[in-house]
């Protein structure tokens, strides 16, 4: 639109105040991701069940500090060492999403046409074959992280949007048939994520005033439960042995009974979660401090309970698999990025690879003998798995 | 660099433009001032645990701004101060025609076409996807078109 832009041109002769002086001396105010927590902390969940139209009004969250670093139960087995090597790429446009299941790797990549649309590629793992191309009508849109995808019930689930925007989607996959199978309406503004657990099918879907937690049955996809979040931000869903957890802001997250849709528990994570998943029954989250660098937290779905664990120099990305808890590797070189495994029972990182100078990681799948690691703009490596 | 100085030669280089395009959002100069300065006097006293200062302080002055006006519940008229700021009729056309879009719309349209920023950075700094800014920005010009007049893109 050249004609907008030109009268943004124009506004450009508008000169702003010079403000510095007053930002050397301001006394700052309250956090601003502070005052969203307590907005959460102050509100009550509704679960609206749809079926009977019958209101729940949940209690209200938990109050005080959560950020207490409590022992969570310890790691199960330690993983089995491997020498980790960086195989093939393949040149795939604009990923999005990236994860393992049904014995394959399923990559979403975005057309990159402003509709929404793409394609998902259905990948043998071990030969890097691509097995099937899929157009959907929406792939996960996150810049970075990955999520809005799940392998479960001999299905590919993907957390999507409809009609240009106006409401977000679920879709399926039907992996006998490697075909689009079922789009479901969700409304709202988009999905962010979605998660299948015995209870049925969860996903987060962006709403105004607030953002939205839907739950589908799994066989029929009626959507039976909708829960109004008091939050303008949530996006990853986690179910564990049960339990599922929501992100909701940078650093809360939020844990929902699937029974009843009371918010049960609140977890802070000092200095926020850039990524999360589960592995070996807990909640692996990944954060960073200023002093203390990259950490992994690790936290009991059933009671909130959490650690922090030093990662150095793993962090920023975090997806678990069959062989293990994998997340981002930076050693601190300038262009160099790779992936690193961590040992959640000796604590600390066991085997890492970089990847090719100037790759920008932005979405991991781990499967039993490869690792998959989806580029911000082409590429989806796989890094094979030696056993060392 | 130490981390003040880095962050005052990121106000040297984003303060006009990142002021310009809250006033833009907010219609407001005050709201304008207020949330730019308080971005940056957070980022000062976060010191070197932000990473990338330039981005961190433009969500945060549209996370300021957006709060403001919400609290405020809603712009304010702009036109009293037009003559303060030196703003001409184009101008304030364009800023009222923007107060008339929902505020995703708007935040996306004044950060894609007035600040220059790509898609992926806008999804960035006002917390949303990529794929949803090209809906909000498709939207929000064709609103534009309708109230300013011009060729939509």
């Amino acid at each position: 639109m050249p004609d907008l832009e030109s009268k943004f041109r124009a506004m450009d002769r508008v000169r702003g105040p010079d403000l510095w002086s007053d930002i050397e001396t301001r006394e700052p105010r309250p956090m601003p991701e502070g005052s969203t927590a307590r907005r959460v902390a102050a509100g009550a969940v509704a679960l609206v069940l749809a079926a009977g139209g019958a209101v729940l009004v949940a209690r209200a969250f938990l109050g005080g500090d959560q950020a207490v670093e409590r022992r969570v139960r310890p790691a199960e087995s330690p993983p089995a060492p491997v020498d980790p090597v960086v195989d093939v790429t393949l040149p795939i446009r604009w990923p999005s999403s990236v994860v393992y299941g049904e014995g394959s790797i399923w990559v979403a990549a975005s057309a990159n046409d402003g509709t929404g649309a793409g394609t998902v590629y259905r990948i043998d793992p071990d030969t890097a074959e691509i097995l099937a191309e899929i157009e959907v009508p929406s792939v996960p849109g996150w810049e970075v992280g990955g999520g809005g995808m799940e392998v479960a019930d001999g299905s590919l689930w993907i957390a999507g949007y409809l009609d240009d925007g106006d409401q977000g989607a679920l879709l399926r996959i039907d992996a006998a048939t490697d075909a689009l199978a079922d789009v479901v309406p969700l409304g709202g503004q988009f999905a962010g994520d979605v998660a299948v657990d015995q209870h049925g099918i969860w996903v987060t879907v962006f709403a105004e005033p607030s953002e939205e937690l839907v739950r589908l049955d799994r066989a029929t996809l009626a959507i039976d439960a909708r829960a109004s979040l008091d939050v303008d931000w949530a996006r990853e869903i986690l179910a564990v042995d049960g339990h599922v957890w929501v992100r909701a802001t940078k650093d809360t997250l939020l844990g929902v009974d699937p029974a009843s849709g009371d918010v049960l528990e609140q977890v802070v994570v000092p200095g926020g979660v850039t990524s999360m998943t589960t592995f070996q029954g807990a909640i692996w989250a990944a954060t960073w401090k200023a002093s203390t660098g990259n950490l992994v937290a690790r936290i009991d779905p059933v009671t909130g309970a959490m650690e922090l664990l030093p990662s150095d120099p793993l962090g920023y990305l975090l997806e678990a698999g069959p062989s293990g808890l994998w997340g981002r590797w930076d050693p601190g070189v300038r262009g160099t990025l790779g992936v690193a495994r961590f040992d959640p029972v000796e604590e600390r990182v066991d085997a890492s690879v970089a990847l090719d100078r100037g790759a920008q990681p932005i979405a991991i799948a781990v499967a039993s003998d490869s690792v998959w690691v989806a580029d911000y703009e082409e590429g989806v490596t796989r890094v094979e798995l030696r056993p060392a | 660099m130490r981390p003040a100085a880095r962050l005052e030669r990121v106000y040297r280089e984003h303060g006009d433009r990142l002021w310009r395009a809250v006033l833009a959002f907010a219609a407001d100069p005050e709201v304008a001032s207020d949330a730019v300065a308080e971005a940056f006097a957070q980022a000062l006293r976060r010191g070197g645990e932000i990473r990338q200062p330039d981005r961190w302080v433009w969500r945060a002055a549209f996370r300021i701004a957006r709060g403001e006006l919400k609290a405020r519940r809603g712009r304010q008229a702009l036109v009293a101060r037009e003559e303060r700021y030196g703003m001409d009729t184009e101008t304030v056309e364009l800023i009222e025609a923007l107060g008339r879009l929902p505020s995703k719309q708007r935040a996306s349209v004044v950060l894609h076409h007035g600040a220059g920023y790509p898609v992926r950075e806008v999804a960035t700094i006002i917390g949303s996807t990529p794929a949803a800014v090209r809906v909000h920005l498709s939207r929000g010009r064709r609103r534009l078109r309708d109230m300013l007049g011009g060729d939509d893109a």
